[in-house]
């Protein structure tokens, strides 16, 4: 049996090599080219999204193709109206902060100018630090990089918007296709085994994007309501910038606390509903905290709280901001794979000795 | 020398012809047999094809299984192991299919061994793929599952006959070791 297994290994080998250098070479030219990942990874994301969509529309007996522009009919309809509508309103707050934003900056410098002096009279040993200096600096810099980068980040920005429809329209229409194509470069050996673990791995990351991305909509509307209610400026926006730093785990939501907090403490005539405010992200952390992480999130991700911060932890060590929000997703599909090693490895021999039936004493 | 079709043939593969062949053999299975020609069109776009060369294991009693193999052409010998020693348990050949437990059991593990006995083409029907029609078109994953839990309740059937049989059987030798 040993030589027949080993009869085809010469041609599974090649294929197998195939496939690697396949992959390796698109991970080269994505990591090479973020004019090509950044829209294929923003397009992976929003086609996660829109899948469940398309598959509701084909059990109504729609056809693909049709049931995919239906979508993009309703999300692009969709998109202008409430666009137009979000736009008024968050234009006034735009345009209110764009006048207040120079304030708050003196506001911020002097406030620190004092501290500094303050500290400096205090302890002789600080005389050579500078904090509000390398804050302008580093203010200053900030501003020259947007100024020379705006127009390339505007255009990224075009490229992407341009781009995404039509990657999401082939991944969703395609997909199977592609998968199929990919799948005709595994050899037979590990035919299934990829399959399972792919399949795992896809169904697992598009079920955490949905249920972090649902999360973050509830967490938007929950700050935004709460900001409202306690009159504070900017909520739509801040309640936005909530909702989308949410993504990140366990440091998303104090950092998307701190703009609101800092827009009310930068402000002299809104001191008097500073503590509202914080009410208002705390119990809207809470309630994400308590309710929506356990029972849409934690459920689905079904990794041990201590592995989620490790992997947190680790991706903000080596990737910044993006590693911490694609490190839940990398952990899971690590916990799957080596899963599936510990099935393949060990399952068959627990199987076989369940199955062998214990030899029965013969009666006396 | 043989042309290594396994690099090209399977990369550019789908095309017209091989489409409607791929439709008239699904037509003959009995699992796919109460399914329209739409239907059928949508199935043969989330199903694999694979070649295997003689000799070559499909899979191996105890593997971890994902699906069903409909054999479009070739032969194909089902083996078991055990302590005793290999036993051969049939040979299967065009328009028939193997591992369709694997589609409903939750083990998931193969209970015999698939070897291609010549070069075969197999096409591979899988359990995401079933539970992906289940979601998007349930009238149609419900055609399939019927008609698989015919399959499977007749070979229950079967299996249940020869089990009598072979206790009929043994209690005669029993009465007769006995009488003797």
């Amino acid at each position: 049996m040993k030589t027949s297994f080993d009869k085809h290994l010469r041609r599974d080998l090649v294929k197998l090599l195939l496939m690697s250098l396949v992959l390796a070479g698109a991970t080269a030219v994505f990591v090479v080219t973020p004019a090509l990942s950044t829209p294929t990874l923003l397009s992976v994301v929003i086609t996660m999204l829109m899948s469940p969509l398309v598959a509701a529309l084909e059990r109504r007996g729609y056809p693909r193709t049709l049931s995919i522009s239906i979508i993009f009919a309703a999300i692009g309809v969709s998109a202008v109206l409430l666009g137009s509508f979000a736009m008024q309103a968050a234009q006034s707050e735009w345009d209110s902060f764009r006048e207040q934003a120079p304030n708050y900056f003196h506001t911020s410098i002097r406030k620190l100018s004092d501290f500094e002096l303050f500290f400096k009279k205090k302890y002789a040993f600080l005389a050579n630090v500078h904090p509000t200096e390398s804050l302008l600096q580093w203010g200053r810099e900030t501003g020259l990089w947007f100024v020379n980068k705006g127009p390339a980040i505007m255009g990224e920005l075009l490229t992407n918007l341009f781009l995404a429809p039509i990657l999401i329209f082939v991944m969703l229409s395609e997909g199977p296709a592609i998968r199929k194509q990919f799948f005709q470069l595994v050899p037979n050996r590990f035919f299934e085994v990829v399959f399972l673990v792919t399949n795992e791995i896809s169904t697992a990351i598009s079920d955490y994007i949905r249920a972090k991305l649902f999360e973050a909509f509830l967490v938007t509307v929950m700050t935004t309501v709460g900001l409202i209610l306690v009159k504070a400026p900017y909520a739509i926006v801040l309640g936005l910038l909530a909702g989308i730093t949410n993504i990140i785990p366990y440091v998303g939501p104090f950092i998307g606390a701190i703009p609101g907090i800092a827009v009310i403490v930068l402000d002299p005539n809104q001191a008097d509903i500073i503590w509202s405010v914080v009410l208002v992200y705390l119990v809207a952390n809470i309630i994400d905290m308590a309710l929506i992480f356990p029972l849409v999130v934690a459920k689905l991700v079904n990794l041990h709280p201590l592995v989620l911060i490790a992997a947190v932890a680790v991706g903000g060590q080596y990737y910044g901001l993006i590693g911490m929000l694609i490190s839940v997703p990398v952990a899971t599909a690590i916990k799957v794979i080596a899963q599936q090693i510990y099935l393949t490895v060990y399952q068959p021999a627990a199987r076989s000795e369940r199955l062998t039936p214990p030899i029965p004493k013969t009666p006396a | 020398m043989q042309h290594p079709h396994f690099l090209w043939k399977d990369l550019f593969r789908l095309n017209k012809a091989d489409k409607t062949l791929l439709i008239e053999v699904l037509k003959e299975n009995v699992l796919f047999r109460t399914l329209s020609g739409r239907e059928l069109s949508y199935l043969s776009t989330l199903l694999y094809e694979r070649v295997y060369q003689p000799e070559e294991y499909v899979f191996q009693q105890n593997d971890r299984g994902l699906g069903m193999y409909i054999i479009a052409k070739g032969r194909i010998a089902i083996k078991t192991q055990s302590s005793q020693g290999d036993a051969l348990v049939t040979v299967l050949s065009e328009g028939s299919f193997f591992g369709e437990l694997a589609l409903v059991d939750p083990d998931n593990l193969r209970s015999a061994s698939a070897i291609a006995l010549e070069r075969t083409i197999l096409i591979g029907f899988f359990k995401p793929d079933l539970m992906e029609i289940l979601e998007r078109k349930p009238g149609m994953g419900v055609k399939i599952l019927f008609q698989l839990s015919s399959v499977i309740g007749r070979r229950l059937l079967e299996t249940t006959e020869q089990i009598s049989l072979l206790t009929r059987a043994k209690t005669v030798s029993e009465i007769h070791e006995d009488v003797v």
